[in-house]
C-alpha cells in the first residue's frame, strides 16, 4: 500500500509505503518517527483519529500543533 | 521583517488576551507579505484546549479553519499569537520547546507588564521583529 503524506510546516510531501494492506494513521506516525500527541491528521482535509484506516492512495496531512507556555 | 496590524485587528487581539484572563488566550495571524511586510489582515482567536495560566495549545478546529480559509482567500497564516500572564512578552523555555513552525510569526502579548512582542521563529531560536500598528 502506497499514501502520500505532506507535512506542515514545510510543506514536505514524503511517499510512505506499507507491506501490509490494512495500515491506520497510527501505523504513518510511527513509520515516520512523529509523536502523536504533537500532530493533527487530517485525511482528504477532514480531521482524522489516529486509530482510523487508510486506503491506497489516500492524501494525509499531518500538521504540527501549536503549543508553548 | 516588520508585522504591520490593522488597527481593529490589533484591538481584537487584546481584547481576546483580556476577555481570556486568567487563562492563557491563543490565536493564529492570518495576512499576507508585501517585501519586507508581513500585514496582519485577520486573526482567529482560538481555544487553549489545556486550559492553563501558563501554557497553551490551539484548538484542531481553529488551526485548521484559519490554514484553509486563509488559502481559499488569497491570504496565508502568518503566525500565532498568545498571552502571557504576569510575565513579560518574552519567549518562554515551553516557548522555545514547543515552536516549530520556522519563519512564522510568534506573536506575545504580555498585558501587565511590557505589552505586545513578535518573534519569528528561525527554526533553532527567536529573532524579535518590530510591530507597526496602523492608525
Amino acid at each position: 500500500m502506497k499514501v502520500k503524506v505532506k507535512l506542515v510546516p514545510g510543506e514536505k510531501e514524503v511517499n510512505v509505503q506499507f507491506k501490509k494492506s490494512k495500515i491506520r494513521i497510527m501505523d504513518i506516525l510511527e513509520d515516520l518517527g512523529i509523536d502523536r500527541e504533537t500532530v493533527l491528521v487530517l485525511v482528504h482535509g477532514e480531521l482524522t483519529p489516529e486509530e482510523e484506516y487508510v486506503t491506497d492512495g489516500d492524501e494525509v496531512e499531518i500538521l504540527q500543533v501549536i503549543s508553548g507556555g | 521583517m516588520v508585522l504591520i496590524f490593522e488597527k481593529e485587528v490589533f484591538k481584537s487581539m487584546i481584547n481576546d488576551c483580556k476577555v481570556k484572563k486568567p487563562l492563557e488566550a491563543c490565536g493564529v495571524i492570518v495576512g499576507k507579505c508585501s517585501g519586507d511586510k508581513r500585514m496582519a489582515l485577520r486573526i482567529y482567536e482560538a481555544t487553549n484546549i489545556l486550559r492553563s495560566p501558563i501554557k497553551y495549545e490551539i484548538d484542531p478546529e481553529t488551526l485548521l479553519r484559519a490554514f484553509k480559509e486563509s488559502e481559499e482567500g488569497g491570504l496565508k497564516v502568518l503566525g500565532f499569537y498568545h498571552s502571557h500572564i504576569c510575565r513579560e512578552a518574552t519567549p518562554s523555555p515551553m516557548d522555545k520547546e514547543k515552536a516549530c513552525y520556522k519563519g512564522y510569526i510568534y506573536v506575545i502579548v504580555s498585558l501587565d507588564k511590557d505589552g505586545v512582542k513578535a518573534y519569528v521563529w528561525d527554526g533553532e531560536s527567536f529573532e524579535e521583529e518590530p510591530i507597526i500598528v496602523k492608525s
